[in-house]
């Protein structure tokens, strides 16, 4: 099949100096046809963060996308769960609506699900007869030729509606992920997304939020670990219309060895938004040499009435975090590990569903090596009441 | 709480016209013919020439990125006179100065500044400089403060040769190159090794003539271990035609050399100020920017600091001010690329009566910048709810070992501010004035004082509508 | 009553969606010492910031009349020219705005405190030196950075400066170490003693009371005033609490 060039993914409501590259991310996609795109227009006029061409492209290709209607003030029992196979490059397209006062939660787990499935790592994904993806020694894969999953989740919340978001995006350095949502929140709706991004030769996140209602409330906390030469490119858009609104955006992340990340945080404070709050705040960690780190927290308003803050954090450990833990015994090394394991251990912890996690445990040993990830897969190892 | 109308600025203190008569005006427009007939008239080196029309070609082959920044489609180049001089000789007396030239600097205060506290002054009105002056005890120092046109006549070609259009490439953008075009008037500054300025040099330029374009080119260059202040003011009276100003600002920092470069531009509501500036600092050498944007109808404004040598630094401190009809995009750029290198960003910006004022930064941390450390601060006020402000800073950070840190906070004067100052007998107006001076009261220290009164005077301005 | 300094007639209000107080009625003669106790969340605050003129609230019905003239409508900065000053429980902090330039630009609003320079920074000296304030205070930002006690200190510093006809000290004894009680306490003292002004007194706290000659006691419950005594009343607070009087209210609703 012939490819296309997904140029503008990602993109940022605002633009800064081109040649620093980090208006958006182009991508090399094979070219798709059968979808048809036959969610709702309440649905389908929802601002994706991942911007219109990948939003397409994600459209045209699923032919029957998948569409949840969650009655009003009903709980869900079961959580909403979305799983895209990374390594056979799956494409899946979402639709949630949320009645007045319902809840619901979702989770999104991307991942190489056979082995995800075993909750293996590599080494016994080899014993058990699963192949793994591993480029041959000395030869990487060209990024174009990795192949590419995606999944775009739309979610409409009314009126008092509360919904639950967790992402899990767990695949292989050899493969490609777009990792899509658009959200939209009515009066007093409350919306919370923890994403945990863990990798993948290319990871596009990208994630827009309309509150236009009163007192709508939208939390997004992420947490992410890039591991060596892959690239985590993050869109989190906010766009506040209604007053009182609350808003929220967490990052925080660990940058290893070659690791390359770029995060465009926007809050769009609209003219009508009187009473509004909006957060941003940016954590990363740099444990590793050779990495690239960009990041364009930007805040927009054209109301008086608000308050928007933004607060980052970039570098390595300071002095004194070293201090403490090497006061505690570890060396350096194994200081700048901790905070690498941190990130998988919480999200092994905090999987909604046995899916999630065991996408986590999937990974663990890439991310965080044999005896970290040995330790961690023993604690769930006869844990199976996860999620239930 | 309701808000008291605010009247429109009464800017007479900067909007007298002077006539334009027995001016040379060279004819509005670009083309290679313009550009020719200003070298002539400056009777330039061949290098030169050909610099200009090399810019001139990229200037017409050349296009503004459509993705960012203010609309400036209201400009019209066609339209816009790329050169005027008043044809009076360039003096080191006021007493020389053409009446009406000298009375505009009279009323700008600048004469009486020279006099009590600055070390030089150049004087540009237009295109040309029309004065220029230093003590004695600085030249005797070995420092040259003149014009460009004249370093090149009076042996220091080479040297204007090695560094002009160095820093700021004319494929910088398009308005650079516009500039190497047809620049004309500016300062050139040369301060030897080990000597330190002790007051200030100031350049002001005004620009008089409607559909007008400013173009001077400022290069300044600071030898290791010498110190200078410098100061550069700018203001227009306002025409309904549109007035550009597209200069350039090269500055040079050399070893444990220290440079201040403070500007008040109050450019009149008509100008696009789409102006270049940068530093390049090296080893141990201090770069500190004060920059108060007040006045034009857009600009695009980002000093830019090449932190190139080692243990080099710099400070950017800003404030922007955008009222009725302005659209301000300003901020700074930071490139590190000296290991231990420190960049400190504090801006603060106002925005008011339908103003738009955006905040665009990037600092880029490159490979090699062991332990640099940069701090970001931007500070936005909304006066009502019709106006706009927006905080776009970009981070890139390349060396692991870097620190960037960047805290950006919007909001408002908020009623129990106002109620508490009027609970004291202020009035909501001066209760509002109050605040918003103390909010820029951090940029206003960093100026020499009669500065920090003018800025003070252009706030109040701006929030009563009247000179008090 | 003409020679009352502070009339409150019938006086309703509360926020744009709530009323608060309900027919209020208060006379302070000048020079007179009221004290307005209560438990808290009652109004009693809303009652000083309403005499104050802060916006937020909105008269419903009733007059508020000071030094002959009715305020009910003037905005806050009249009032105070007037001479009402209002003590705030957490006053506002103002960056870049340094105390001592405060300071001159209120006292310069007011034509009998217009004085040269040099007086003024002597009399602001004198204050400083009278409440044991550090004059390094003066040059830092306005309440920025200071701790609650400091804050209330410079609070009874423009108490002093200002001189105003009727102060309204809002809860300014509470929450304060020894030192700044005792601060406070000396301005109160200072300002009665050379002002001769009218003082209201908004607390829960008896302590502040006890060196003061108090005139009238008044209680606030759910926004009715639900008592009115003299000095002694205090004591009765002070052994019993205020359960008497919500009581009361209680079964008046009924």
């Amino acid at each position: 099949m012939a490819d296309v060039t997904l140029s503008k993914v990602n993109v940022p409501p605002a633009q800064t100096w081109n040649y620093l590259k980090i208006n958006g991310l182009s991508l090399e996609v094979p070219a798709v046809t059968g979808g048809e795109g036959n969610l709702p227009d309440r649905l389908t006029r929802i601002e994706t963060g991942i911007g219109d061409a990948a939003t397409a492209w994600i459209d045209s290709a699923v032919p029957e996308p998948r569409l949840i209607s969650v009655p009003a003030r009903t709980d869900l029992d079961e959580p909403i769960l979305i799983e895209v196979e990374s390594d056979r490059g799956e494409l899946a397209s979402t639709g949630v609506i949320v009645h007045e006062g319902a809840h619901a939660t979702i989770v999104v787990v991307a991942a190489d699900t056979e082995r995800a499935a075993a909750g293996m790592t590599d080494e016994r994904a080899a014993q058990s007869g699963i192949e793994a993806v591993v480029a041959e020694p000395g030869k990487a894969v060209p990024e174009t030729d990795k192949p590419i999953s995606a999944s775009l989740l739309r979610i409409s919340a009314d009126r008092n509606a509360k919904v639950d978001v967790y992402e899990y995006v767990a695949v292989p350095t050899s493969c490609r992920h777009i990792e899509g949502a658009a959200i939209e929140a009515d009066d007093d709706a409350f919306i919370e997304v923890h994403q945990y991004l863990l990798g993948g030769g290319t990871v596009a996140a990208g994630l827009a939020v309309t509150q236009r209602g009163a007192r709508s409330s939208f939390k997004l906390d992420t947490h992410y670990l890039v591991h060596e030469n892959e690239l985590l490119d993050m869109n989190y858009v906010a766009r506040v219309r209604g007053r009182n609104a609350r808003t929220r955006i967490d990052a925080s992340g660990v940058l290893s060895d070659g690791a390359e990340k770029t995060l465009r945080d926007t809050i769009d404070l609209i003219c009508g938004c009187k009473g509004a709050k909006g957060d941003e705040n940016e954590t990363v960690v740099v444990t590793g040499d050779n990495i690239v780190n960009r990041s364009l927290p930007v805040i927009l308003c054209d109301e008086e009435d608000v308050q928007g803050n933004h607060g980052a954090t970039i570098g390595s450990m300071s002095v004194d975090q070293l201090q403490y833990l090497r006061d505690r015994g570890l060396t350096t090394d194994e200081a700048e590990e901790l905070f690498g394991r941190a990130v998988v251990d919480d999200a092994a912890l905090n999987a909604p569903v046995k899916a999630a996690r065991n996408a986590v445990l999937s990974r663990a040993a890439e991310l965080i090596g044999d005896e970290a990830a040995a330790d961690l897969i023993e604690i769930f190892e006869n844990d199976q009441e996860v999620g239930e | 709480m309701s808000k008291t109308e605010i009247a429109d600025v009464d800017r007479s203190l900067y909007d007298f016209i002077k006539p334009e008569e027995g001016f040379e005006r060279i004819e509005d427009g670009l083309t290679p013919e313009v550009v020719k007939a200003i070298s002539e008239k400056k009777d330039e080196p061949e290098w030169m020439l050909k610099m200009r029309l090399e810019a001139l070609q990229k200037y017409h082959q050349m296009s503004m990125a459509d993705n960012w920044g203010p609309d400036i489609n209201g400009l019209d180049m066609d339209n816009i006179a790329t050169y005027v001089a008043s044809g009076s000789k360039q003096a080191d007396s006021w007493d020389d100065v053409p009446t009406d030239i000298k009375d505009t600097f009279e009323r700008l205060g600048i004469p009486e500044a020279e006099r009590e506290s600055l070390a030089g002054v150049g004087a540009q009105y237009d295109s040309e400089i029309v004065y220029h002056n230093m003590r004695e005890e600085v030249a005797e120092q070995g420092v040259v403060y003149s014009t460009i046109e004249d370093a090149l006549h009076e042996g220091y070609e080479d040297m204007i040769h090695e560094y002009f259009g160095k820093l700021i490439p004319m494929t910088d953008h398009k308005f650079a190159a516009l500039h190497y075009a047809v620049w004309s008037g500016g300062s050139f500054v040369y301060v030897p090794e080990g000597v330190d300025m002790p007051y200030p040099l100031q350049s002001y330029f005004r620009l008089n003539a409607a559909g007008a374009g400013q173009f001077e080119h400022t290069l300044i260059i600071v030898e290791p271990g010498a110190n200078l202040h410098f100061i550069e003011g700018c203001s227009a009276p306002k025409y309904y035609v549109a007035n550009l100003h597209a200069g350039a600002v090269e500055l040079y920092v050399k070893d444990h050399a220290r440079l201040r470069y403070s500007t008040i531009e109050n450019w009149s509501k008509n100008m696009y100020n789409l102006n270049t500036k940068r530093a390049r600092v090296a080893e141990d050498g201090v770069m500190e920017w004060v920059s108060g944007s007040f006045g034009s109808h857009i600009s695009y404004l980002y000093p830019t600091t090449i932190l190139a040598g080692d243990r080099s630094s710099c400070e950017f401190t800003g404030i922007t001010f955008a009222g009725n009809t302005q659209n301000l995009d300003t901020g700074c750029k930071v490139i590190m690329n000296g290991k231990d290198t420190k960049a400190s960003v504090s801006t603060k910006s106002i925005s008011k009566s339908g103003g738009t004022s955006i905040f665009r930064s990037s600092v880029v941390v490159g490979r090699k910048a062991d332990n640099a450390t940069a701090s970001v601060s931007c500070q936005s006020l909304m006066l009502d709810d019709i106006s706009r402000s927006d905080t776009i800073p970009a981070m890139e950070v390349n060396n692991p070992t870097a620190r960037v840190g960047h805290e950006a906070t919007i909001g408002r004067i908020s009623d129990d501010t106002i109620m508490y100052l009027m609970s004291r007998g202020c009035s909501e107006e001066e209760a509002r004035t109050l605040v918003v001076n103390g909010f820029a009261n951090p940029i206003s220290k960093e100026l020499p004082l009669e500065y920090a009164v003018e800025m003070n005077n252009l706030i109040k301005l701006e929030m009563e509508g009247a000179i008090g | 009553m003409s020679e009352q300094l502070l009339t409150i007639k019938g006086l309703t209000a509360g926020t744009e969606d709530k009323v608060i107080l309900s027919d209020i009625n208060l006379e302070v003669g000048a020079g007179e010492t009221h004290v307005l106790m209560g438990p808290n969340g009652t109004g009693k605050s809303t009652l000083g910031r309403i005499i104050m003129g802060d916006p937020a609230y909105k008269v419903k019905e009733g007059t508020i009349t000071f030094d002959g003239e009715d305020i009910t409508e003037a905005s806050a900065d009249k009032r105070s020219l007037a001479g009402i000053f209002l003590s705030y429980q957490a006053p506002v902090e103002i960056p870049g705005v340094p105390l001592y330039s405060f300071l001159r630009t209120i006292a310069d609003k007011r034509p009998d405190l217009k004085m040269v320079g040099r007086k003024f920074r002597k009399r602001v000296g004198e204050i400083c030196q009278q409440l044991g304030i550090p004059e390094s205070f003066l040059t830092r930002d306005l309440n920025v950075g200071f701790s609650g006690g400091e804050k209330k200190k410079i609070e009874m510093l423009q108490l002093l400066l200002l001189k105003p006809k009727l102060a309204i000290l809002d809860e300014t004894d509470s929450g304060l170490d020894v030192d700044a009680l005792s601060v406070v306490s000396k301005a109160i003292a200072a300002y009665k003693e050379e002002c001769n002004g009218s003082l209201l007194m908004i607390t829960h706290n008896t302590r502040i009371l006890e060196r003061l000659q108090v005139d009238h006691t008044h209680v606030m419950v759910n926004g009715h005033l639900a008592a009115h005594g003299d000095a002694s009343l205090i004591s009765q607070i002070d052994a019993e609490g205020f359960e008497r009087f919500e009581k009361a209210a209680e079964g008046d609703a009924r």
